[in-house]
């Protein structure tokens, strides 16, 4: 019975784990969940400025398919994410495809411009996340950042 | 700083006026031919019984705030006025540069009824009418200066049958450009709070659409350089008494704070645009949104939450009149039904935007240049939307992105312009209230531009979007200068540089500064806009110019290849 439980119990937190691919992971944790991911410049993903200073330290991008969407991860030196993309899409993803089980709190609203963009904030101090989405329509991108993992 | 403070005092200013002006029609049980007024025109058909109707404005308008009741378009603005302005100034109830109120008064089956009645310092006039009675009265009144440019705007559709009703409207800041030829398209703009956020000089055209009565009702929509197709709220549809029956498939969608649209396609006739007349109706396919209200039980779109509404309902804009053209950002329905031209018979030249490469006369380096001009005549050959040097695979106005001679980004070349396999535009986007550009293209654009790191630390220190947050690596509040043309180069953009001169409509003098952020551009400086910019451009590749603070204006664009500076100018029309 015991071991049923333990079981069950692992399934359910294994479950609730595979929910989502997230800032916070590590590079294996999402590999092992999406397969073998294509590596990407990370330049291309998060414009040149911030590209030197992630490359310089280390940080390396990659690109997932989740959900058929290209999610774009940039992982830090220690191969923990501290940043997922979406760009130009026709839908934004799933808040939780890139803030992971913190979308189910309810986020802070810190600035919205309205049906162009918004910025909301899940978490606080050192597990903050910021995420931000812009577009049109037709033409939508999003992106989650926990600055303490930036480099 | 200075910059800073200035557009908070600017800001308030803005909704003051906004909100400083309402309206009271009062209904009175009343028999056929009673009462008098100074009501010009005269009743129609309506079965010969009359209702009279008295509106006034310049009653106090806290009182009349309090009558709307709550959760209304008006008494949400009230939150904010009453941390935005005094008493005293709130008492001030027709601002002065307001010189006449005109009251307009029309419906299918009647004769308009129409009057101008001047302020001359009164501080509030009043006006009775005798309308026939009937359904479907739609009343506007328009507060004007003295160019009989409309300042603040209010409209109300009543159904009238002799009975007494009380009605407040709700009067926003409005200017509607006059069209000066018979195929230009009355654009109006807007200042009001929807939603609580505060929308400025927002641009917005009204569309009538035949209801089940026959009467062509109004609807204003926002004009949207940054969408496609037609969309319209579906409770105001319903409200208006509009019948439209579904006859293509559903669609969902996204703007890009995540708020959603979906519903249905149909045909409505519709009427584009009256000014002085509708035009011929037609019937044209209508994105029909349900995805509008919070309790609205008809959402279509999975992921939709209620509350999320890209336009909610009850707002003063009821939905979107997308200028884009591209198939792959209509609301809706596909691209090969008819596409902006054909809603727009005969005011082709009224959506004209133009861009027009500005004369290097004198062999300067500047290209890349353009104008974007609303409501004027600019159009000679039908309908016409794009640049000459145009990305015609593009659904939206937009050019090449250049400043300061690159690409954005410094270390691309223009082989090698391209962003995730896309190159770098800019989008002239007359819905949206801010600009969006990237902190590589004002460093490289504007000599002595702050580099990106020095606005967010600008920002955390002011702590704009919340203490040390730092999320946006912009987000400020700052007024850019333009050189002066001549030392620019650009002989013809001289013409235009009329810094010291320069207003901006409605007449508020907003925008116009003497100084700048990074000190006195040459010239004594020509501040030619100022916006906030949010520099989200390494994640998108996008720069998306808000056109609010452009309205009613020429735009002129011109990039530096040799990175000595650009410019944005600005012209009345």
């Amino acid at each position: 019975m015991k071991k049923i439980l333990a079981v069950s119990i692992f399934c359910i937190l294994f479950a609730a784990q595979s929910s989502f691919a997230a800032v916070g992971e590590t590079y294996n944790q999402m590999a092992q969940r999406y397969g073998a991911p294509g590596q990407v410049s990370i330049k291309l993903v998060a414009g040149a400025k911030d590209a030197a200073r992630y490359t310089a330290a280390g940080a390396k991008g990659y690109s997932f398919n989740i959900n058929n969407l290209k999610i774009y991860a940039l992982f830090n030196a220690s191969n923990v994410c501290f940043k997922m993309l979406a760009l130009h899409n026709r839908m934004l993803p799933e808040t939780s495809v890139l803030v992971g089980p913190a979308a189910n709190t309810a986020p802070k609203v810190l600035l919205r411009i309205p049906r162009r963009a918004i910025v909301l904030q899940y978490g606080s101090g050192a597990n903050a996340i910021i995420y931000r989405s812009f577009g049109l329509p037709g033409n939508l991108s999003a992106e989650a950042t926990n600055k303490s993992l930036e480099p | 700083m200075r910059a800073i403070q200035t557009s908070s005092r600017n800001s308030s200013k803005i909704i003051q006026l906004f909100a400083a002006l309402s309206v009271t029609a009062i209904l009175a049980a009343c028999g056929a031919g009673g009462g008098g007024g100074s009501s010009s025109g005269g009743p129609g058909g309506g079965g010969g019984s009359t209702t009279q109707l008295t509106i006034t404005v310049g009653n106090n308008w806290q009182t009349a705030q309090v009558e709307t009741g709550s959760g209304t378009f008006l008494a949400k603005a009230f939150g904010l006025v009453k941390d935005a302005v005094t008493p005293d100034e709130a008492a001030a109830a027709i601002p002065s540069n307001v010189a006449s109120i005109g009251f307009i008064i029309t419906a299918a089956d009647m004769a308009t009824i129409s009057t101008n009645a001047p302020v001359s310092g009164q501080t509030s006039i009043t006006e009775t009418f005798n309308v026939p009675n009937g359904n479907f009265r739609a009343v506007r009144v328009n507060a004007m200066d003295g160019n009989g440019d409309v300042l603040y705007t209010g409209n109300i559709t009543l159904n009238l049958n002799g009975g007494a009703v009380s009605q407040d409207v709700a009067m926003t800041n409005a200017l509607c450009y006059t069209p000066v030829s018979s195929n230009q398209m009355p654009v109006c703009f807007v200042n009001a709070t929807q939603d609580d956020s505060l929308y400025i000089n927002t641009p917005y055209v009204t569309v009538y659409i035949t209801n089940a009565s026959g009467v062509s009702m109004p609807f204003n929509l926002l004009l949207d350089t940054g969408a496609t197709g037609v969309l319209i709220n579906q409770d105001a549809l319903q409200a208006a008494g509009v019948n439209i029956a579904r006859n293509n498939g559903s669609f969902c969608g996204q703007f890009g704070d995540s708020s959603m649209f979906g519903g249905y396609v149909s045909n409505a006739t519709v009427a584009t645009l009256a000014s002085g007349g509708l035009s011929t109706n037609s019937s044209y396919p209508v994105a029909v949104n349900q995805d509008t209200a919070p309790n609205n039980s008809n959402y279509s779109c999975p992921g939709f939450t209620p509350g999320n509404a890209g336009f909610p309902s009850g707002g003063f804009l009821q939905g979107d009149f997308g200028m884009g053209l591209s198939p792959s950002y209509t609301f809706g329905y596909p691209y090969t039904t008819p596409s902006l031209p054909a809603y727009l018979p005969g005011y082709t030249d009224g959506f004209f935007l133009s861009f027009t490469p500005i004369t290097t006369s004198n062999g300067s380096s500047y290209t890349g240049s353009g104008t974007i001009t609303y409501g004027l005549s600019g159009g000679t050959t039908g309908y016409s939307f794009f640049p000459n040097d145009a990305r015609q695979s593009q659904a939206f106005p937009s050019i090449d992105a250049e400043f300061g001679g690159v690409i954005n980004d410094p270390s691309y070349t223009p082989t090698n312009n391209n962003y995730l396999g896309q190159n770098y535009f800019a989008l002239f986007d007359t819905g949206s209230t801010f600009m969006f550009m990237g902190g590589n293209a004002m460093s490289n654009a504007v000599s002595g531009m702050p580099t990106i790191d020095y606005l967010s630390n600008y920002e955390y220190n002011q702590g704009l979007f919340g203490t040390g947050t730092a999320l946006v690596n912009g987000g400020l509040f700052m007024t850019m200068g333009l050189y002066n043309g001549a030392a620019m180069g650009i002989s013809n953009l001289a013409s235009y540089d009329q810094g010291a001169s320069f207003t901006t409509s409605p007449n508020t003098g907003n925008y116009q500064f003497s100084g700048s952020l990074f000190g006195t551009p040459p010239n004594n400086g020509y501040i030619l806009f100022k916006d906030t910019i949010l520099d989200w451009d390494p994640m998108y590749g996008v720069e998306d110019m808000g056109m609010s603070y452009f309205f009613n204006h020429s735009m002129y664009w011109a990039s530096d290849t040799s990175a000595n500076g650009w410019g944005v100018g600005m012209q009345l029309p």
